[in-house]
């Protein structure tokens, strides 16, 4: 009798994990600056966020999960040999990505109109660029989705199945990232 | 064939690390007079110490434009093994982005020496050019973003059974994409992390910079040194 050992394999590459540590390494350090300023100049934060449209940060939250959600839908059905079906499930989780895109230009052009700007106070400077680089990476992962779904309607094997792996590790990772930023900036 | 000289070429990166940064550092530019400053603070800041501290550390740095380009060569060579009879893009690419990021690096220089060379003259004319240098060291950055990107997209096509670079050094590159970024940003913040004396601004993409060239150099050194192996070992068996 042979026993069913179950092989315990890592999804993706090694490489992308290490990546996403180097990744999420630079925003704890985001993280911490934002604590940092928070706790010199507390009334001024306090102030600053009250500005903020929170519906704007909630409904990206709420559009960055479905997206992953689609991802991991699409890479589940992917492995279990239903590739067309993985390729369909990365559509909305790309729109979904867009999504996220056009509301943060709303946010921002709102913000603008209003007179706030990257320089107004040391809140704002770091509200713009920290979510402005994580926008960076929410459009480097829509190219990425975008790639994913030409390998996954193309001839499946095995370097298919961890290349789709690997863009849904990153872009879980870009959506974590929002996780966090999101009630750092908005909420707390 | 040529070995002595691409191991040459890539050491004189290690050089060039092991050179700047102490210099910066004894230029007392860890952290550098902050971008808030007014003129006569900016000034004051070049007659302070002796001003021979920043010609001499001007001076070298000026000349690393050669050493830079070296090692970017060393790098291209690497890549060209990478592309073996594809067209080379990458290695073209990495090459001149590397051509133009070590001339602009020695420009910003250059502004150093001037500041020090008359540091008697109006502290307007010292401020401007002390701007100059900052903006032009850190804010210039796409040459080295194309440089890092390149190589880790070169990496990441490596098709071969033995890759010449490790894969992870791939993602390390692509990485050092996203860490040197913050840095071409500087011309919008006086203040803050993000200004050319602050965490982002500064300290995150120079010292991973230098890791960079550091890591780099090294993979390049191991990549020749199996090619001469197996060289060595074609012309033994062909003996």
């Amino acid at each position: 009798m042979t026993k069913n050992v179950p092989i315990k394999r890592l999804p993706g590459e090694e490489g992308v994990w290490g990546f996403v540590f180097g990744d999420m390494v630079m925003f704890t350090m985001f993280f911490a600056t934002l604590l940092f300023y928070r706790y010199e100049n507390g009334a001024l934060f306090a102030q600053s966020q009250s500005l903020l449209n929170q519906n704007y940060g909630a409904m990206n939250t709420l559009l960055l999960l479905t997206s992953s959600w689609f991802v991991a839908l699409g890479v589940f059905q992917y492995r279990k040999g239903k590739t067309q079906t993985g390729a369909r499930l990365l559509i909305p989780a790309f729109a979904c990505g867009v999504g996220f895109v056009g509301i943060k230009f709303l946010e921002f052009g709102e913000k603008i109109a209003a007179g706030i700007t990257l320089n107004s106070n040391e809140f704002f400077t770091l509200y713009y660029m920290f979510t402005g680089i994580h926008l960076l990476h929410v459009l480097v992962g829509l190219g990425v989705l975008f790639f994913l779904w030409r390998v996954a309607r193309g001839a499946p094997d095995g370097s298919a199945t961890q290349t789709l792996e690997s863009g849904g590790i990153f872009w879980h990772m870009v959506d974590l990232l929002w996780i966090v930023l999101f009630p750092l900036i908005y909420l707390i | 064939m040529n070995y002595r000289f691409q191991q040459l070429c890539a050491l004189s990166g290690i050089a060039l690390v092991l050179l700047v940064f102490p210099l910066l550092l004894l230029m007392g530019f860890f952290p550098p007079p902050s971008p808030a400053e007014g003129s006569a603070a900016i000034a004051a800041h070049y007659q302070s110490k002796s001003s021979w501290i920043f010609l001499l550390g001007g001076a070298v740095c000026v000349q690393m434009s050669a050493p830079g380009v070296m090692w970017s060569a060393a790098i291209s060579v690497q890549l060209r093994h990478i592309e073996q009879n594809e067209p080379p893009i990458f290695s073209l690419t990495n090459i001149a982005c590397g051509v133009v990021a070590f001339s602009v690096f020695t420009f910003a220089c250059a502004g150093w020496v001037i500041c020090a060379f008359r540091p008697e003259r109006a502290p307007e004319i010292i401020q401007t050019m002390n701007d100059w240098s900052f903006i032009v060291f850190l804010g210039t950055v796409t040459p080295l973003m194309g440089q890092a990107l390149t190589i880790g997209l070169a990496i990441f096509s490596d098709r071969s059974d033995e890759p010449v670079f490790p894969r992870w050094a791939g993602f390390l590159n692509c990485w050092a994409v996203l860490i040197f970024l913050p840095a071409g940003l500087i011309p919008f913040f006086k203040t803050g992390p993000f200004a050319w004396h602050g965490f982002f601004g500064l300290w995150l993409p120079v010292l991973v910079f230098g890791g960079w060239m550091l890591v780099m150099s090294v993979l390049v050194l191991r990549a020749i040194r199996k090619q001469k192996m197996a060289a060595d070992l074609t012309s033994q068996l062909a003996d």
